[in-house]
């Protein structure tokens, strides 16, 4: 995998550290007021929305470190498992830095269809991290295998000396 | 660029890895609660002054009330405060009667209990539990474990306590249980949360327990006290093919309407649950 898809549009390079700084706090006190029932269930999480936007608008991006933090506030929000919303917030921005470009080729509302599924999947990630997290199955030995298999294809890969194993030597 | 930062996707491995470290943590040590608890403290002002203007938004809508429906409801109000009056002595005399049976009986009083009114400060949304937080912990010497009621039932327990909020769980919520009895039979069962409905699991097929029977607090957990509310029931199926009865319950308390709660401090000198 290469490289930061590193846009050269010049939007919105102006806006500097500080606009996101008071959009995300914005956000984020939006987040805090005593929702309940309906709007409860409705609500979107405003935090991460605006996180994204940042992810795709900002020259640099966001870093992951900061999703995270914000990932972990949520949680305890929440009163979740630690963790839970840090990773899908990271998983987050980091899809939407990785597709920016192809994200800003697109109009407004194409672009918010593009969105949906990144939501969806950011949900779907945290509730596989909450589930995982409360009933765990087997123990969490369902998850030796994708280590072990790590392992294993480092084996082959280095015996079969595909071309994987040259580009791990830089 | 690439010699001094990593790639896009080292950082997201490398954050993925945190993530999952500080779940397992979390999860499997619980030594993480001065990060919560810390966390949780620092936003406690913010989460109190978004509130604010909610409590007075209310206050206002209420003043401009109108006279004429203030007036019903006073006329209302006084009369089943008359009826409730008349309740009231009979319950009194009942548990004036109640005592002295209890003594003639040579039983132990029910475990005294104060009670702590505090607010729903907000709700948390997960799909895997249903909490909330209130504005009072251990400034209010509150702890773990202690029960929630409102004024009509229970309502949950304390299950974390932060400086100045504490988290409930409640009753509906799928890992509580509560040891309960049929208030018709006297049958002691357990009840189940099971999201918006509660169930009562492993009862016979044939117990004796039809819709609208009510359930309370047996008191033999030493956690809640007994004789509170906890649920109506509301359906009774009989499967032919398992040896359970099936029977859903409607909780009786406001378990997520509420927003004024009282926890229950356990009086000085009794066992703490």
């Amino acid at each position: 995998m290469r490289g930061y898809p590193e846009s050269r549009q010049p939007f919105d390079a102006s806006h500097g550290w500080r606009m996101m700084v008071f959009t995300l706090l914005a956000a984020f006190l939006l987040k805090q007021f005593p929702w309940q029932g309906i709007g409860l269930m409705i609500r979107p999480d405003f935090v991460l929305v605006v996180l994204l936007f940042w992810a795709q608008r900002r020259q640099q991006g966001v870093s992951l470190g900061l999703a995270f933090l914000l990932g972990v506030f949520a949680d305890v929000q929440d009163g979740v498992v630690l963790g839970q919303h840090a990773l899908a917030y990271s998983v987050g921005v980091f899809l939407v830095q990785y597709f920016r470009r192809r994200l800003a080729m697109f109009t407004l509302p194409q672009q918010a269809l593009q969105i949906f599924p990144l939501l969806l999947l950011i949900e779907v990630v945290a509730l596989m991290a909450g589930w995982m997290s409360t009933r765990t199955p087997h123990g969490g030995w369902v998850f030796a295998s994708a280590f072990t298999g790590t392992l294993l294809w480092w084996a082959l890969a280095a015996a079969g000396k595909m071309p994987a194993a040259r580009a791990t030597q830089e | 660029m690439f010699t001094r930062r990593p790639g896009p996707v080292a950082q997201l491995a490398l954050w993925t890895v945190l993530s999952l470290v500080l779940i397992v943590v979390d999860t499997r040590f619980q030594t993480l609660d001065w990060l919560r608890s810390g966390v949780a403290t620092v936003f406690y002002p913010v989460q109190r002054t978004l509130h604010l203007p909610f409590e007075f938004g209310g206050e206002v809508a209420d003043f401009f009330t109108r006279h004429r429906i203030l007036l019903s409801q006073n006329q209302a109000l006084l009369e089943s405060s008359r009826r409730d009056g008349a309740l009231l002595a009979r319950l009194q005399a009942l548990q004036s009667e109640n005592e002295e049976l209890r003594k003639l009986a040579g039983l132990r009083h029910p475990p005294g209990y104060l009670p702590e009114t505090a607010e729903v400060l907000s709700t948390a949304r997960d799909p895997f539990s249903r909490r909330v937080y209130l504005d009072k912990g251990e400034n209010a010497s509150i702890q773990a474990g202690w029960p929630v009621v409102d004024s009509q039932g229970l309502v949950g327990q304390v299950t974390r306590v932060y400086p100045l909020s504490s988290e409930v769980t409640l009753i509906s919520d799928r890992d509580q249980a509560v040891p309960v009895q049929i208030q018709r039979t006297g049958q002691r069962v357990l009840v189940f949360g099971g999201g918006d409905i509660m169930e009562v699991r492993y009862l016979p097929t044939h117990t004796d327990i039809q819709q609208g029977d009510v359930l309370e607090t047996s008191g033999i957990d030493r956690v809640y006290p007994a004789g509170l509310a906890v649920a109506k029931v509301v359906r009774v199926t009989r499967p032919a093919d398992n040896p359970y009865a099936r029977v859903s319950c409607q909780p009786i308390a406001g378990v997520d309407k509420s927003r004024v709660l009282m926890v229950l401090k356990p009086k000085a000198g009794e066992t703490k649950p």
